[in-house]
């Protein structure tokens, strides 16, 4: 069926990488497979990778409404949940991968703790936040002294999990196996509302807190559009004072 | 591939009439795809396929051509104020395009004739086909009537938009950059100045196309339906092929001259159009269980075309119908290919049916390429294949005068994709995909289109006016698509390039298996390497560019100047569902001074 193209040079390298990607696969589609390399350490505390991956596969069948693994999570508060269900049903949501002891490295908490604040009293009532530790050592209870020191709401809830139910969050919104790997400088902070079923992500690198929040706010549920004449959006006048980030004539209604 | 002059001088045309039996038409169906799955492995896009649609059933869809209106009916008048060089550049034809969410009959057949959701413009999907003149300026309002969050019926898509004009030379405020959008009950003013770069006519441009840009959401909202042409016309390539001035270039035009935007979709046993499983309420093909099972053994059916890698449907929809056939004359057309996305490339052959017997090295067989990322060439490229990946537009005439009535021929996609939506598996497939099918009819009047033996020459490169040099390293992180290492940020600006001058790019791919169609906005550059090693003459590549096709472990330099107006643009993977997740960054043009 299937005949290799030598002229070209731009697509002709089926390589190492797909076929590890394609192992990966048979992995989730729970057909048996040797290999399962590359998992971080991190994630998995004493549990060897190929366990913890072959566990993670059987979490990944369990998937639910929206692809997300209706994991058991525990939470700072020491409740326990299920992540799909109990916590991200219906709701809008901001959803981050941390670890405690990775924060000097990469300050995602930080930075979702700048948004939940903005966000003000609608957290908790309006739009939940959830930060997933993918750190096997970060406990209920270690992780309520790390959400202290962010004088998180109870919007807010840190969860813990076992490993494999943290490696198939994982691969439900980044399709990576693992959380962590020392090039890692960056990560993404996902948003949505699942209700709608709208998922959009963004860099937990917020240099504009009021733009993030735009950001966010644009998948609320909102009231039916106007009906009466269009309001412009853009572009403001040349010389009007404004953001350097966009040419729109005022921030958008939430 | 020989430029044409050299076809024609050599008379090396491939020839003679060679039948082989093609197991898709002897089965007398058309093969849904011939994609081939590694050990038993299946993915989503077969595991819950789309309804069959009889292919080759409807007649191709030809958008309307856009119809100005009366400026005075806008209301707020435009704003001369709002717009870098509007007086220098002032509009003399004005167009409003209202967005809103109908129903878009992909096929005749059920489920799809009773319509599936989408965002259309002006009622149409693709949008209306503009065709604008230099020398002329436009003003497009856009007005968003789309339905609220949550209150709409396309679930996957953001009804807040911003409409970018691809490869057009605009000012940032125009540009329909990722940042400048409207939310639901406001309207957006753009202003094409539709002149060429740094007045250079060199630099005239054909075919562009708009599509939605949203921060986070442009994927979604171009596969929701946000598309269309815009079409750039001179005196030269005059949209006339009876033009009687000596120097047009007299392309097929009018009903000859017929643009073809490829997107690929998935869709529900309803018909409805699905973008991935983040798509609210049941999944198709997921049993739910009843309420009260505790039970954790709901089978998982495959996730692969939901992915940050990319998203593949399994219909070819050309135009926005699946599978089109269009009533050919045995003539000369213009087709100007365009991949709208989200993230599947192409490989288009041509097939002949002839009798029942399936010819694939009829000499007829074969495009005149005309341009490259809709810019025209020096001189026409006789190939037997285009690839097309996400972005490019590719203008090629085909001669249906070498064919006879009766004959059918298809527009073949041979490019093999990895299943997760990231790229090519560098496989190219025998059979392929039917995208299309050209009915040859007799010709009705004598043809009097021409395909030119010179088109545009290139602006020269002087490299007397580079400024500064950069690299930018295209990267897969754990999940992450980078560039440089970073994520896009909106309140970032990655460069700050002094208008005026030149700047040579150094677009690296840092993984092995991944390919990033890179596309930077506002003017179009010159490859100047690829992998070291220059782009020889008479190829493709030796044009001027929008995007680069970066290929696993790529390295490819381009030339670039950087014109005419200030502002912020941007610089991103048209993967877009790469670019959603952050692969992208921005670029300003400062004062000279200002530079870094």
């Amino acid at each position: 069926m299937q005949s290799k193209k030598p002229t070209n040079n731009v697509t002709s390298q089926a390589t190492a990488q797909e076929r590890v990607l394609q192992s990966r696969r048979r992995v989730l589609a729970g057909v048996s497979l040797g290999a399962a390399a590359g998992l971080p350490a991190l994630a998995f505390g004493n549990l060897p990778a190929a366990l913890v991956e072959k566990r993670a596969a059987r979490v990944i069948d369990r998937v639910r409404n929206q692809g997300f693994p209706d994991t058991r999570v525990t939470a700072h508060t020491g409740e326990v949940f299920r992540f799909y269900e109990d916590l991200v049903r219906d709701r809008v949501v901001l959803i981050n991968f941390m670890s405690i002891a990775r924060e000097p490295e990469l300050p995602i908490t930080r930075s979702m703790a700048g948004l939940v604040g903005a966000f003000g009293d609608r957290i908790g009532r309006d739009i939940h936040a959830f930060s997933i530790s993918y750190d096997a050592a970060d406990t209920p209870e270690r992780l309520a002294r790390f959400a202290a020191r962010f004088n998180a709401p109870s919007g807010w809830k840190f969860l813990a999990a076992t490993p494999e139910d943290v490696v198939a969050l994982g691969y439900r919104l980044y399709r990576t196996e693992g959380r962590f790997r020392s090039s890692m400088k960056t990560d993404l902070i996902h948003y949505g509302n699942a209700r709608v079923g709208l998922w959009g992500t963004m860099s937990a690198e917020i240099s504009d807190l009021d733009f993030a929040v735009e950001r966010v706010s644009s998948v609320f549920p909102a009231a039916a559009a106007p009906t009466g004449k269009p309001r412009r959006a853009g572009p403001r006048r040349i010389e009007a004072d404004g953001p350097q980030i966009h040419h729109r004539d005022r921030p958008a209604r939430a | 591939m020989p430029r044409r002059r050299d076809v024609l001088k050599l008379g090396t045309v491939a020839g003679g009439l060679g039948a082989i039996s093609s197991s898709a038409l002897a089965r007398g169906g058309v093969p849904e795809s011939g994609l081939v799955f590694p050990d038993g492995f299946t993915p989503s896009i077969f595991e819950r396929p789309s309804p069959p649609a009889t292919p080759f059933k409807d007649p191709l869809y030809r958008m309307p051509v856009a119809r100005p209106v009366n400026p005075n009916t806008l209301d707020p008048r435009p704003d001369p104020n709002r717009h870098q060089r509007y007086l220098d550049f002032p509009p003399v034809k004005f167009y409003k395009e209202v967005l809103r969410e109908q129903r878009w009959r992909y096929h005749s057949d059920p489920p799809y004739n009773r319509g599936s959701w989408g965002y259309t413009m002006n009622g149409a999907m693709p949008g209306p086909t503009y065709h604008a003149y230099y020398g002329e300026a436009v003003f497009v309002r856009r007005v968003n009537e789309l339905p609220a969050v949550g209150t709409g019926k396309v679930s996957f898509a953001l009804p807040s938009t911003t409409m970018h004009l691809h490869n057009a030379h605009t000012a940032s405020e125009s540009d329909g950059i990722p940042t400048d959008f409207m939310n639901p009950g406001e309207f957006w003013d753009h202003h094409y100045a539709n002149f060429p770069a740094g007045f250079d006519t060199r630099e005239i441009m054909s075919t562009l196309w708009y599509h939605d840009h949203r921060l986070d959401f442009t994927a979604p909202n171009v596969y929701a339906g946000l598309s269309g042409f815009y079409l750039l016309f001179d005196e030269l390539d005059s949209n006339n092929e009876n033009d009687p001035n000596p120097n047009a270039f007299r392309l097929p035009s009018g009903e000859y001259d017929i643009p073809l935007i490829f997107h690929d979709v998935q869709y529900t046993q309803d018909g409805q159009a699905v973008f991935d499983f983040f798509a609210a309420g049941e999944l198709p093909g997921i049993q739910e269980k009843e309420p009260g099972d505790s039970s954790i053994d709901i089978p998982y059916k495959g996730t692969d075309n939901i992915t940050l890698f990319g998203m593949l449907g399994d219909k070819i929809t050309v135009n926005r119908l699946i599978q089109p056939r269009l009533d050919v004359e045995a003539r000369k057309y213009r087709f100007r290919l365009l991949n709208g996305g989200p993230s599947r490339f192409y490989d288009f052959y041509l097939r002949l049916e002839r009798g029942g017997q399936v010819i694939d090295n009829h000499p007829g067989l074969k495009f005149y390429v005309l341009s490259n990322d809709g810019n025209l060439l020096p001189e026409p490229i006789v190939t037997e294949h285009v690839e097309v990946w996400v972005a490019n537009r590719f203008d090629v005439i085909v001669d249906f005068s070498a064919f006879q009535p009766g004959d059918k021929v298809y527009l073949v996609n041979r490019m093999d994709m990895r299943r997760d939506g990231a790229g090519p598996t560098g496989r190219l497939l025998d059979e392929g995909e039917l995208a299309m099918r050209f009915d040859v009819m007799p010709a009705l009047a004598e043809d009097p289109s021409r395909i030119p033996d010179f088109m545009r020459e290139l602006p020269e490169i002087d490299l007397s006016e580079v400024r500064r040099e950069r690299l930018w390293v295209f990267d897969y992180d754990n999940g992450l698509w980078t560039v440089n290492g970073k994520l896009m940020d909106a309140n970032r600006i990655d460069a700050k390039i002094e208008q005026g001058t030149a700047e040579i790019w150094t677009i690296r791919n840092a993984g092995n298996s991944w390919a990033h169609p890179i596309h930077s906005h506002f003017e179009e550059f010159q490859i100047l390497e690829i992998d070291g090693r220059p782009v020889p003459d008479g190829d493709l590549k030796r044009s001027r560019k929008d995007i680069v096709e970066l290929g696993p472990n790529q390295e490819i330099r381009f030339f670039g100047r950087w014109r005419d107006f200030f502002g912020t643009h941007v610089m991103h993977c048209h993967n877009v569902v790469h670019e959603d997740h952050e692969m992208m960054i921005q670029w300003r043009i400062v004062p000279p001074g200002d530079g870094d």
